[in-house]
């Protein structure tokens, strides 16, 4: 031990060159952390600035094309042979005989994912001091977040809460609302009122942020909010409120593709962005939403007029000797159906609010102008009513017969099922079985993800 | 000691012949601490003769000069060599035992180099002898069956695994070390001729020094340097290996094609291709079989023309079409010349190598040159500078395909598929589309639409090529004899350009440009220039890193010997990656033509609507590590030895707060050297030491960061860049991190005839990375957190003995190694249990079981009426296989154990006899279980996924007596086939020998011969995968193998030599 000791003792280099050493070390040392802060990866970064607040709120593939297709799987638009039907799988074929146990937890994931990736875009702009020369920017961020989170939520409420009523939204269960990205907050349902109430004001917080246009298609417009607002008030029933949304929504917005500039020739005669739409988004495509495999209801697609060009537009034969529709807004039909807003949507909620409010006249002159553009050139007679309630039918047939495919009719089923003028109940067959779904049914709400419930302890959906 | 070695060989390889005077030298060779005689042992003369010493360890020698050497050597013992002068009394030559001949061999952490009887850690050797026992081109492979690595192969690559796993999710190969620092480039660029020795760290005390990457352990590769003062040396080796085709009747996803066709009409009457018949729209696949049953059924052709045509196909077996059109032997050719020698001052190594091989794949091939030089220079007593350099050069062709796939939803060829006619000309196969649809789609506007394999594989033009250049530098100054300090310093960059290029005439691009024709009036637009596509992947590698190191060392005379290291340590890797496609691409005049990326077009016949692929892709990676080390030894006595390490680890990888704290690994070790002592007089056990270590090592997952929580990307639908939130901050992610506690012994019996070592450990990994379920309502459903926890035990046991030790010798080698793995903690439980029945491929981790526990579907048989699948449900039979696949908890399921042997090894026998050597290597595996795959009748429709259990199938009652194999039904039914695919009905034990390879060589000089020119050289024949010996299934799988076809055969012939 001692030779050890003194092997640092005797020799006086030691005492020149250990200094120089550790001088050398402690100068690695602080150069580290610099060394250390370089990113691993250079598509990864923590979100600070607007750019990244931007380029998170443009994921298309997340904002503008995975919604959830549950309700198109569901409705009486369209139905299937056996041989489908036993082809399918589990989780699609539950959905289209409304079983008791469907199971779609996937897309509850997606849209809280959706809502996850808004919100912390809207957290990193309200990070950044606003400054006046990026205000038009900053307010179109922070506009676009509201918007995806509403328009979210607003597909969550639909499938996953009890059908919106006034009267008893206040003590049924809405949905968690999220409204912070911070991990550690429980999720707990809200009520169904301060659900819709919600979904509403993230629309009227994106109408006075977004911008009138956007040079990016994909992007929501102060249009689309309005649209956004229009439709959320029609499915709360109410009608003034949706009649405002849908004629601001219009002022901004109101061309109408002429369906006889169309080729119905072509595998989808419609373009992706095209004039029509207001906000572009698709829902996931499934099974039995491939035009091959389904036929388009035949009463339904029977109730088309010859002249009428939605019938060469928006279907074909298929390999069934049935009907598909080729007519996926997106313009391709390649894509899930689409779910977005368009003009053709909205003048028909503003026709419907008009024929609701006694507005019988001002509620045909927005069906005609429809309608006028879906019918061969010259062939077109006005559609006219007598009272009130004549118009409302005649709108509701034709809403029924513009929106297919469109994600609305499941939500519509919906609504007018608290009606009994409206109301229908729905009817399948399968191997020989007969399935039903009566209005107000709690098969219309679908099952909260089971992992949800185990986490968070929060109240299931009957159903 | 080494040294000595090496020069007292040297000498006796410059015999004299010239006798003077015959002078007899006397002496006696005793053991140093039993003060015993040691018969046998060799005595040479520098410039004479050798002779051996008798039963009582005296000897007499003649000699010639009054001034030579004297060379002692025997086994067990350390070689001594003195100078003898004219007036030598009678000598007594005192030799010190070594524990095994292994040990008398210098190991390589990657940070120093330390004689393994010095050791504290458990480490494995491999030298040169036993690396070079088999061919491979790769040198990892040639660790199989000598080391107690265990190399899975069931899956695509094959895995390596010391002692079992340690990780769930992170990377579960050792970490490789070339020479000082890991190796990230492509192993393929080390030449095997180029090494030394290996060395596995296989325990903390050894691997811990390496930190946070060292967690599944390490292996170190050494390559071969010259050394000072020794005469220069021309090596060389060559190697031819000829591999068989592979032996495609071994594969079970066949079926002959008169079962295939059987199947195809039972569901043609069924009216399961009716869809397809009518479909207008994409055109799907159809076999020749179901159209001409639909011909039939539309009257276009007769009953018997129906049952010719279907006779003829019957006889057809595509895995013969295969074997001949598209496979052939594989020739791997090596070539290595190596030069080395040294002066004082300097020394060197200079290899070349060449390798070539025509893989089986007719059209795959590959190539590599390989310079690898090695310079040392001493300019001053005390500074050594080293000088490294390795340039690999390598290119790869892909142009074969092992199967025809035929597209659309069909991953499988029907069986009766033609891809040659009898006289060899190449014929067309479905593809796509239906056959007759492509004949007159065109309508004399597009491109021809069919497709062609082999022609295919004589237009394919896919090459991979390979720069790689390793430079490394090393300055080791010495202050004093204990003090030195050392800087290394080593860069290394590999470029790799990817070509695919798909020329016109290929399908590919045939097809993309067809599909992508659109009409306008009466002529076509094309939206997809005509001409080749070319997609070009440009790879580069830049991996770098620098070491300071400080080494001390001290010695009070017998009493006590310290050694101790410490520095620290940069590294740096880059990863860049950039993928280009250009269409309407020339590669003879370098032209190409753009295409329009977002926007939708209808395709060719409405077959579709679609984007056409930008095929552009830029990556960009870069990991950073500082991490501090030390290692301190302290020897008592040179019997007591105490070793601590010490490493810490900081990465851009790590959260924040990891990186801040001071949470180092370490190591603490003790061997004590039983068999030194005064008081050990055992006779029966001459040699023992006792080991023991415990410490802890780490392992990463490189791609998860713990700062980052939005990820860019590009899309070509909206044109702009766009983000999505990838994973929350986690400023506490870490490495995970294993303890290993070691005790071992290292022995050896009277005379060395049996020795060996036996290590048993236990390990316990902790904050493994595991996805933790959370509520999806967050936005996310799973997050990786250092969560799981993960415990193994086992034990590791080489065993050497040597039978026979006379004109014929007799050696035996034994490996047995025990592993067991327990997932001890998880978070990650599925609600739907069904999602842990698997293959045994991957890891499935329960809390409780075996990370690789295979899980099955309880199975009742079959139904004697239905032939149905039947399981338990509630405790009854069922056959709702909706409920049956959904099981709710892992009491439905039964767990066979595991899908890794527990017990592994090989033996090894060699025999040699004057100058022939003969050695046979049987491997064995015990205490697994594998997954048969089995029929899917679902699969087999939908994708003509075919299994050869379809002629055991159920068929009437009374066959479920002899089989397990369900009825088919119709409607086909997805859950009863997945019911039936992962229940206990498929499960086979996997136990087995195997005969591993047979090596017989002939030296052709003797390695003291008295030609000049050549030192030694020797032949040899090297026979691999010989096949099974004894398999616990019944079914004839390979079990190793899994579901793929074993390794084919392989001979090898080589030859060596040192000049």
């Amino acid at each position: 031990m001692k030779k050890f000791l003194s092997d640092f003792t005797l020799h006086k280099y030691y005492q020149k060159v250990l200094p120089l050493l550790v001088l050398v070390l402690a100068a690695q040392l602080t150069s580290c952390k610099k060394f250390l802060d370089e990113k691993p990866d250079k598509n990864i970064i923590v979100a600070t600035t607007l750019k990244d607040a931007q380029a998170l709120l443009d994921n298309y593939n997340l904002f503008n094309s995975f919604y959830p297709s549950i309700g198109d799987q569901s409705d009486d638009n369209f139905f299937l042979n056996d041989e489908t039907i036993n082809a399918l799988s589990l989780s699609y074929k539950n959905n289209y005989l409304w079983e008791k146990d469907a199971i779609n937890e996937f897309e509850w994931n997606v849209l809280y994912e959706i809502i996850l990736n808004a919100t912390i875009a809207q957290e990193t702009v309200e990070k950044i001091p606003k400054d006046r020369s990026d205000s038009i920017l900053y307010n179109s961020i922070e506009g676009t977040a509201f918007f995806y989170r509403g328009y979210a939520l607003f597909q969550v409420a639909q499938y996953y809460a009890d059908i919106y009523d006034s009267v008893t939204a206040g003590g049924k269960l809405g949905i968690p609302l999220r409204k912070s990205s911070d991990g550690t907050i429980m999720s707990k349902r809200s009520t169904l009122a301060e659900t819709w109430e919600h979904i509403a004001n993230n629309f009227i917080k994106a109408s006075r942020l977004l911008p009138l246009t956007s040079p990016i298609p994909s992007r929501p417009t102060k249009a689309a909010a309005w649209a956004a607002l229009a439709r959320t008030y029609l499915y709360m029933d109410k009608y003034q409120l949706a009649y405002k949304a849908a004629d601001s929504a219009l002022y901004l917005k109101s061309t109408l593709i002429n369906f006889n500039t169309l080729d119905s020739t072509l595998a989808n005669p419609f373009t992706r962005f095209n004039d029509e739409v207001i906000f572009p988004s698709t829902s996931m495509s499934a099974t039995q939403l491939y035009s091959s495999v389904y036929s388009i209801d035949t009463t339904l697609y029977a109730s088309y007029e010859k002249n009428d060009l939605r019938r060469v537009m928006y279907f074909e034969l298929n390999d069934n000797k049935g009907y598909g529709f080729k007519a996926n807004l997106d313009g391709d039909n390649y894509s899930g159906p689409f779910n977005g807003l368009a003009v053709d949507e909205i003048l028909l909620i503003r026709a419907e609010c008009l024929a609701r409010m006694g507005a019988v006249d001002k509620a045909m002159d927005d069906l005609n102008t429809l309608l006028r553009s879906r019918w061969k050139a010259g062939y077109f007679i006005p559609f006219s009513a007598s009272s009130p309630e004549d118009a409302l039918n005649t709108i509701l047939i034709e809403r029924r017969k513009e929106l297919i495919l469109r994600g609305t009719r499941w939500f519509d089923l919906r609504r007018l099922g608290k009606d009994s003028k409206h109301a229908v109940e729905l009817i399948r067959l399968a191997n020989g079985i007969k399935y039903t779904l009566g209005p107000n049914s709690s098969r219309y709400t679908f099952l909260i993800p089971k992992q949800v419930i185990d986490i968070t302890g929060m109240k299931q959906n009957t159903r | 000691m080494k040294k000595l070695i090496f020069l007292s060989f040297l000498l006796l390889m410059s015999v004299g012949v010239v006798y003077s005077q015959q002078l007899v030298l006397v002496g006696k060779v005793i053991d140093d601490s039993t003060q015993k005689p040691i018969p046998g042992a060799t005595i040479s003369l520098e410039k004479g003769r050798y002779t051996y010493t008798d039963h009582a360890g005296n000897f007499k020698i003649n000699r010639k000069y009054d001034n030579d050497s004297l060379h002692v050597s025997a086994v067990g013992y350390g070689e001594v060599t003195l100078k003898v002068q004219s007036s030598s009394p009678n000598l007594i030559i005192k030799l010190r035992a070594t524990y095994t001949q292994l040990e008398d061999v210098v190991i390589n952490t990657g940070y120093q180099q330390l004689p393994k009887e010095r050791a504290t850690g458990s480490f494995e050797l491999i030298d040169k002898n036993s690396l070079n026992r088999s061919a491979s081109a790769d040198i990892i492979s040639r660790l199989e069956g000598i080391t107690s690595i265990y190399f899975n192969h069931a899956t695509q690559q094959k895995q390596l695994f010391i002692r079992g796993l340690s990780t769930l999710n992170a990377n579960t190969e050792p970490l490789i070390i070339l020479d000082n620092f890991p190796y990230e480039g492509n192993l393929l660029n080390i030449d095997p001729s180029d090494i030394e020795h290996i060395t596995l760290l296989r325990d903390a005390a050894a691997s811990s020094i390496w930190g946070a990457k060292a967690g599944n352990g390490v292996i170190v590769i050494t390559t071969k340097r010259g050394k000072y003062n020794q005469q220069s040396r021309f090596q060389l080796n060559t190697a031819i290996t000829i591999e068989s085709k592979p032996d495609l009747f071994k594969a079970r996803n066949y079926m002959n094609s008169g079962d295939f066709i059987a199947a195809e009409k039972f569901l043609f009457d069924k009216g399961y291709y009716n869809a397809d018949l009518s479909n207008t729209r994409n055109r799907p696949v159809v076999s020749p079989v179901v159209e001409l049953l639909n011909q039939r059924k539309a009257g276009i052709i007769t009953e018997t023309e129906l049952n010719n045509k279907i006779e003829e196909y019957s006889k057809i077996d595509l895995r013969k079409q295969y074997l001949k059109y598209l496979y052939r032997p594989s020739v791997t050719q090596q070539y290595n010349a190596s030069l080395t020698g040294g002066g004082n001052a300097v020394n060197y190594f200079i290899g070349f190598g060449y390798d070539s091989k025509i893989t089986s794949l007719k059209g795959n091939e590959s190539y590599k040159a390989n310079l690898n030089s090695q310079i040392n220079l001493k300019p001053l007593p005390n500074l050594e500078i080293e000088m490294g350099f390795i340039y690999t050069k390598a290119s790869d062709t892909y142009n074969g395909m092992d199967r025809v796939v035929p597209g659309g939803s069909k991953s499988f060829m029907y069986p009766y598929a033609q891809l040659a006619d009898k006289d060899g000309n190449s014929l067309n196969v479905l593809k796509d589309y239906r056959m007759g649809y492509t004949d007159t789609a065109g309508k004399g506007y597009l491109l021809n639409w069919k497709y062609n394999p082999l022609e295919e594989i004589a237009n394919s033009d896919n090459t991979i090529n390979r720069n790689d250049i390793l430079i490394k530098l090393g300055v080791r100054y010495s202050f004093s004899k204990s003090l030195d300090v050392e800087i290394k310093g080593q860069m290394e960059k590999t470029a790799e350009i990817s070509n695919y290029y798909y020329d016109v005439n290929t399908y590919y691009a045939r097809n993309l440009i067809n599909r992508f024709t659109q009409r306008v009036e009466s002529a076509v637009q094309l939206n997809i220039p005509m001409g080749g596509i070319l997609d070009r992947v440009y790879s580069n590698l830049l991996s770098s890193g620098i070491r300071g190191q400080l080494n001390y060392s001290t010695k009070s005379g017998e009493w006590y010997q310290l050694s101790a290291l410490a520095g620290m340590e940069i590294r740096g890797t880059i990863a860049e990656d950039q993928r280009i496609r250009t269409y309407g691409y020339d590669n003879d005049v370098l032209t190409f033509s753009p295409a329009t990326y977002n926007t939708v077009y209808t395709l060719w016949d409405k077959l579709g609507s679609g984007l056409i692929e930008p095929g552009a892709n830029f990556s960009y990676t870069n990991n950073r590590y500082v991490s501090y080390f030390s290692n301190v030894a302290f020897r008592v006595f040179d019997k007591y030895i105490f070793t601590v390490s010490g490493r810490k680890d900081a990465s851009n990888l790590f959260g924040v707060k990891t990186n801040q704290k001071w949470n180092p690994f370490w190591s603490a070790g003790a061997a004590w050297k039983i068999s030194d002592e005064k008081f050990y007089q055992s006779t029966m056990l001459p040699k023992l030491k006792l080991r023991a270590s415990y410490g802890t090592s780490g392992n990463i997952l490189p791609g998860l960061s713990g700062k980052p929580v939005i990820s860019y990307g590009s899309n070509y639908i909206i044109s702009v860049p766009y983000a999505s939130a990838i994973s929350p901050a986690n400023p506490f992610l870490r490495w995970e991190e294993t303890a290993t506690l070691n005790v071992g012994i290292d022995f050896g019996l009277k005379n060395n005839w049996l020795s060996g070592s036996f290590d048993y450990y236990t390990k316990k990994s902790t904050d493994l990375f595991s996805y933790v379920p959370v509520d999806p309502t967050l936005g996310t459903s799973l997050i990786m957190l250092n969560a799981a926890n993960l415990s193994s035990k086992g034990f590791n046991l080489r065993l050497n003995s040597i039978n026979i030790n006379r004109k014929i010798k007799w050696e035996t080698t034994l490996l047995l190694n025990h592993v067991k793995n327990l997932v001890t903690k998880s978070f990650n439980e599925f609600a739907n249990k069904g999602g842990y029945v698997s293959f045994g491929y991957t890891i499935t981790p329960i809390e409780g079981k075996d990370p690789y526990a295979l899980l099955s579907y309880k199975w009742a048989g079959l139904d004697p009426l239905t032939g149905d699948p039947q399981g338990y449900l509630n405790g009854r039979i069922s056959k709702d296989y909706v409920s049956l696949t959904r099981p709710t908890s892992f009491d439905q399921l039964s767990i066979q154990g595991s899908s890794r042997p527990s017990f592994y090894g090989n033996i090894m026998n060699t025999f040699s006899y004057k100058r022939l050597s003969l050695s046979v290597n049987i491997g064995y595996a015990f205490g697994f279980y594998f997954r048969r795959t089995a029929l899917n009748y679902y699969a087999l429709a939908r994708s003509w996924g075919m299994n050869q259990e379809f002629a055991e199938r159920w068929q009437k009652s009374g066959d479920e007596l002899n089989t397990n194999v369900p009825s088919m039904v119709y409607p086909l039914n997805p859950s009863r086939d997945n019911f039936y695919n992962y229940s206990e009905a498929t499960i086979e034990k996997g136990d087995n020998i195997r005969l591993r390879d047979i090596r017989f060589s002939c030296q052709l000089f003797q390695k003291n011969s008295k030609t000049k020119w050549v030192n030694d050289a020797e032949v040899f024949i090297y026979a691999q995968n010989l096949g099974l010996l004894w398999t616990a299934n019944k079914s004839g799988i390979d079990p190793d193998f899994g579901t793929y076809i074993p390794s084919p055969f392989n001979l090898t012939i080589g030859f060596k030599a040192n000049f």
